[in-house]
């Protein structure tokens, strides 16, 4: 598996991508038992959140050194490109997620029972949902990343040359997400209110990890440098958050006989659609703990057993991703008809193989592609990196 | 086998197996309800409840509130019970709520059951915008002087493969956590039964449907009465 980790990279990166993904697949998979082990049950930032700021980190540094080369237009289009393969694996997966509710729906034979199941948008209107869904202005339970994801690369095609400026892109980020917030903007949604992942709000994230990831020649990458002072503000943010969390999902006894209900009143007002502060905040300390605790070069990334299947998935990050909400399809049919410990298993064994064998491929395909590119024509590859 | 015999068993023994009912302590909430002591104590209660449709029918000859009635009664002999449901077909929890405002006047109810977010999950529906009403709905409730539990999704496996009920079910377990009001855990009970021998209307064979269902509403009752004893208690 070692060799076809590319490792002139940052492979923590990498390594908490693949784990992201991974997380992904299991929160996608109500019922599963690992689900209560996931970031989502003690920090404010989930597996969404971590896969965007590294979609942006991924972003800032191929696109980025894309555009330093070939331009502007070009970094544009190859981005522009991505968004259309990003849309057709959505349209894709819509297509199974419309069949996988069909066929349980039919299979089960229980719509006698849960009036609610008659509200159901695409039973109502199906050829309505069909259109909807295409403009990305119907998103169905569990199909709401891949949109937020291609806006956010549709965006970031149009503010490439901005990464020059990293401090004027920050600003302008920072002010949409402000005025976003402040007047409670966002993409219509057609079953009603908006986007369950906001765009205009979650670019911040994108743009916070490009310009993080963007490193021209001759110019180190923006960096926060290590200080015991920042470390215990970023202590002081997550534990706190952590303990609230846990203490709501364990311990909800715990939280009503504090004064004034601190706690829990902070954390209803914490929303995910438009990327609360906290959650933004949670995510970046997240990052600078682990960015200094973790050094750059330590040898498990490459060589340790356990590190190594989460490096390669994530270095494989969009047929992964693609992968992953269409093996979370299947396990939560799976989980539908069982959902004791054999099945549990069963479930999360083969999703984790099945995400692990689909990043193997991709990486031995692509090494072959490149190889072979290489072998008739001496001229050096103009590919730029994956980055899903 | 076992969910044979089970089943014939149960058509003996009729829809009041209480048996099968059984919770775990912990399945209860503990946030107290002082005024629906009092006014046990009293003499009289009256209990609104308000939700989408299966509030009001559950889709049975006998629906929930009816037994929960009942067993009040039975329980506490003396006691003048008033329980009074409104529902409506595929009711957001704004609407759920219009419903429930409107009849507090007239009902002056000591304690408000607010049955929500199974169709916020369903057509998937802004989380934020379930957390807001709900915040919003208890104050406003709590200003008539009526005290309030929320009642979550129920529980259903076609609704956890097909629906992402994970994130509506949290924003309900933070509502309650964060104003101190009780948490009618259906979903855990109905899976509770569901996995233990209790009712359970998808595993159901379709001519045992209605006396599942009618146990179902029986479980549930009992469930509602027991968390209400617990709050008490309090």
């Amino acid at each position: 598996m070692q060799h076809l980790i590319r490792s002139a990279r940052d492979l923590r990166a990498d390594l908490f991508r693949g784990i992201a993904l991974w997380f992904i697949f299991i929160n996608h998979v109500p019922g599963n038992w690992l689900g209560l082990f996931t970031i989502r049950n003690y920090m404010m930032a989930d597996a969404t959140e971590v896969f965007v700021f590294l979609a942006g980190y991924a972003g800032g540094i191929a696109y980025g050194l894309l555009m330093l080369r070939e331009g502007w237009f070009f970094a544009g289009a190859r981005v522009i490109g991505r968004v259309g393969t990003l849309y057709v694996a959505h349209v894709f997966l819509f297509v199974v997620f419309t069949a996988q509710v069909g066929f349980s729906a039919q299979a089960l034979d229980r719509a006698a029972y849960l009036d609610e199941l008659q509200m159901d948008a695409f039973g109502n209107a199906p050829y309505e949902a069909l259109v909807q869904a295409l403009l990305l202005f119907f998103q169905p339970a569990f199909l709401n990343i891949l949109p937020l994801y291609i806006v956010l690369l549709a965006m970031f095609a149009l503010a490439l040359p901005l990464l020059l400026r990293p401090v004027w892109l920050l600003a302008g980020s920072l002010v949409l997400y402000a005025v976003v917030r402040g007047f409670g903007l966002n993409l219509p949604s057609w079953t009603g209110g908006g986007w369950f992942f906001n765009p205009l709000a979650w670019q911040l994230l994108f743009v916070c990890g490009a310009v993080i990831g963007f490193a021209p020649p001759g110019r180190s990458a923006f960096r926060v440098p290590w200080s015991p002072w920042i470390m215990a503000a970023c202590l002081a943010l997550l534990i706190p958050c952590g303990a609230a969390m846990l203490a709501v999902w364990h311990a909800g006894e715990w939280l009503a006989v504090l004064p004034g209900r601190p706690w829990a009143a902070m954390l209803e007002g914490v929303d995910k659609t438009s990327l609360h502060p906290l959650r933004l905040l949670s995510l970046l300390a997240a990052t600078y703990l682990l960015a200094h605790l973790v050094p750059r070069g330590a040898r498990w990334l490459n060589e340790g057993a356990i590190a190594r299947p989460f490096v390669l998935m994530g270095q494989q990050g969009l047929p992964v991703f693609c992968s992953s909400i269409f093996l979370s399809f299947l396990g939560r049919l799976a989980l539908e008809q069982e959902d004791r410990w054999a099945m549990q298993f069963a479930v999360n064994a083969l999703g984790f193989l099945c995400l692990l064998g689909v990043a193997w491929i991709a990486a031995w395909y692509g090494q072959k592609v490149k190889a072979t590119k290489a072998a008739p024509n001496p001229l050096p590859s103009r590919a730029a990196p994956d980055t899903a | 086998m076992r969910r044979f015999i089970l089943a014939i068993v149960m058509l003996l023994a009729g829809p009041v197996a209480a048996a099968t009912c059984d919770l775990p302590g912990e399945m209860l909430d503990t946030a107290p309800l002082p005024r629906t002591r009092d006014a046990i104590r009293a003499g009289e209660l009256r209990i609104l409840i308000g939700g989408s449709a299966t509030a009001e029918t559950g889709g049975a000859t006998q629906p929930y509130h009816a037994r929960i009635a009942a067993l009040l009664t039975e329980r506490f002999p003396t006691l003048r019970v008033v329980v009074e449901a409104r529902g409506q077909r595929g009711a957001t929890a704004p609407e759920s709520l219009a419903l429930i405002l409107r009849e507090l006047p007239a009902l002056r109810p000591h304690l408000v059951l607010w049955q929500t977010g199974t169709v916020e999950a369903v057509r998937s529906l802004e989380v934020d915008e379930l957390s807001n009403t709900l915040a919003d709905g208890i104050t406003r409730i709590r200003s008539t002087g009526a005290e309030v539990g929320l009642i979550d999704q129920q529980f259903s496996r076609f609704l956890r493969a097909n629906f992402d009920i994970e994130r509506y079910r949290d924003a309900i377990r933070v509502a309650t956590a964060a104003e101190a009001v009780p948490l009618l855990r259906r979903y855990d009970w109905m899976r509770y039964w569901a996995e233990n021998d209790g009712p359970d209307m998808e595993r159901a064979p379709r001519q045992d449907r209605s006396a599942t269902l009618a146990q179902l509403n029986d479980c549930l009752a009992r469930a509602i009465v027991a968390q209400l004893r617990a709050s008490g208690r309090r």
